[in-house]
């Protein structure tokens, strides 16, 4: 055992070292790649691209396969593009790009997708990628462009159109299927119909790996009208909401078929909210705006029925935001203006939020502790409002921050 | 000395000397001490070198927490994980390289995910003032050299 002498003249060195141990306890554990790899794998993905400046050897570990495999992806959603309303005569298609924390690009509250191309406009967005289309497709249909953007690290990659032989298909539905849990190449699934709509229609996949399309047939029953602009893709399954009839469909990629999706209720307009978080399918459907309170429906995992999952009452946030309440009918009874968004945030981490448009603002209603929050102001025109309503899958994109190549 | 001890029981000596008595299930939470013990070099005391007793002591605190909570609740587990990592710079990257060397993937998990909290807002100017110190010297030298040759007169 030590003598007291020694143990002495330890301390007394160790405390000697103290400043510089700080430093190159830190500096070995940056210095030895392979910590280094597990902290880098760990950072959000707009740090990570930053800190390629930091020095060569970061720019390279960054760079690595090994942090592009095991990067860890976000969960949830953390943002959102909202299409503003544009013109016909318009050259410039704009987004407001909107986090938790208000404008992402705080210098410039209007965005447009520059570096792919002035007039593109979102499809579809999926695990933070977004699937995008040059605009006036309904004109010349033929003419559409299609791209695949990860607007994180403002990558994209062009698609070629969908086409099987001869050029007289209509594209009833084109969707991204990415699933970065299971590969880190996407798929795109696009319903090709001779006539618009049909039940026997052809399904093109588009996969990234291969860079080509390949056709098979296929067919659905539904009687109703299917929402085909806005599929939802997760687990594998790319689901469709629809109107006049109490079922809808799903087409599972791996199985290569559709089948039936039961709706709720037989709905007469389209929802007010349809897509997917934490992993389920969740509805809002579109309500009187006299109501304070509404529903957001969860469908159960094995796709039996839905039930309702949260309840969201108005009034709480009436006190703060009193231009939420508008007195109509000379005072006999108020009415509710607002336009749900999406969701932002998740369960897991506990921040889930729903996002709401009032006259000029936007705020997040929290599901955890039920407040009211303002996100920033933002005045939307008419025009905006009609497409909020009308088609909030076409206008509203939640999108998270990812590194994955496109 | 081991005669006196439990079945179960594994002595752990640090460093700097100190032994802890600790729980087997406990001390094979690090790969490293259960590779040992698999190949039955371990009879009685096993030295943790390049680990001292405080630091040694912090690890054998989180296996315990992570031995006894299996059945509780994950998210209590992960507040537990959330707070035990929120230290001092110099007892986290002390920590980092002992969970690295005994091979703790639960700990060293945990304690990445903080770095990666505490730099993810950083610049890049902090991050090598930071972490490459000794790089800095480079830095500077090479700015400032070339701060001269572009203000060089070319006439």
């Amino acid at each position: 055992m030590s003598s007291s002498g020694q143990r002495r003249r330890r301390q007394s060195r160790r405390r000697r070292l103290k400043n510089t141990v700080t430093i190159s306890s830190a500096e070995n554990v940056i210095g030895d790649d392979d910590l280094l790899r597990q902290i880098l794998i760990r950072l959000p993905a707009k740090p990570l691209i930053t800190f390629k400046l930091v020095s060569k050897r970061w720019c390279s570990l960054i760079s690595d396969p090994f942090v592009l495999d095991n990067w860890i992806p976000p969960i949830s959603a953390s943002s959102f593009f909202l299409l503003r309303y544009f013109s016909p005569s318009c050259r410039i298609i704009k987004f407001n790009h909107i986090s938790h924390a208000g404008f992402v690009n705080k210098n410039n509250k209007l965005e447009s997708f520059k570096y792919v191309d002035d007039r593109v406009k979102i499809s579809q967005s999926c695990k933070g990628l977004l699937l995008c289309s040059t605009c006036f497709s309904d004109l010349y249909p033929n003419s559409t462009r299609y791209y695949v953007v990860n607007p994180t690290t403002k990558e994209f990659t062009t698609i070629p159109r969908p086409t099987n032989g001869y050029d007289r298909y209509f594209i009833d539905s084109i969707n991204l299927a990415f699933d970065p849990a299971v590969s880190l190449g996407y798929k795109i699934v696009a319903v090709l119909s001779k006539q618009w709509p049909d039940h026997n229609c052809q399904i093109g996949v588009y996969s990234s790996e291969t860079r080509i399309w390949m056709f098979s047939d296929a067919s659905y029953a539904c009687s109703g009208k299917i929402t085909f602009h806005n599929g939802v893709f997760f687990n594998g399954k790319i689901h469709w909401s629809c109107c006049h009839s109490p079922a809808s469909i799903y087409y599972d990629l791996n199985r290569n078929q559709f089948s039936a999706l039961p709706m709720p209720i037989c709905l007469s307009i389209v929802p007010m909210y349809f897509g997917e978080f934490g992993g389920r399918l969740r509805l809002m459907e579109f309500y009187q705006n006299l109501t304070s309170h509404f529903h957001v429906l969860e469908l159960k995992s094995d796709y039996s029925e839905w039930f309702v999952k949260y309840r969201i009452d108005l009034k709480m946030g009436v006190s703060a935001f009193p231009e939420m309440r508008r007195m109509c009918d000379a005072g006999w009874s108020t009415a509710f203006v607002f336009n749900v968004l999406c969701f932002l945030g998740g369960e897991v981490e506990g921040d889930l939020c729903l996002i709401l448009y009032i006259p000029c603002k936007v705020i997040s209603y929290n599901f955890k502790d039920r407040s009211f929050r303002k996100i920033c102001n933002l005045e939307l025109s008419r025009e905006d409002i009609g497409n909020l309503r009308g088609f909030s899958s076409y206008t509203v994109h939640p999108c998270m921050e990812t590194i994955f190549h496109v | 000395m081991s005669s006196s001890l439990e079945k179960n029981m594994l002595i752990l000596r640090s460093s700097d000397g100190e032994e802890f008595i600790v729980p087997e299930v406990v001390a094979v939470m690090s790969k490293a001490i259960k590779n040992m013990v698999e190949d039955e070099c371990a009879s009685n005391t096993i030295p943790v070198p390049n680990v001292d007793a405080n630091i040694l002591a912090m690890v054998i605190e989180f296996c315990k927490k992570h031995d006894e909570s299996e059945a509780e609740a994950a998210s209590d587990l992960k507040t537990f994980d959330s707070e035990f990592v929120n230290r001092g710079q110099e007892a986290l990257y002390d920590l980092i390289t002992a969970a690295n060397f005994r091979d703790v993937k639960e700990l060293l998990d945990a304690l990445c995910q903080n770095v990666a909290e505490m730099i993810k807002g950083k610049s890049v100017h902090h991050i090598r003032i930071q972490f490459l110190g000794y790089q800095l010297f480079e830095i500077l030298t090479s700015n400032f050299i070339w701060n001269i040759w572009c203000d060089r007169d070319f006439d």
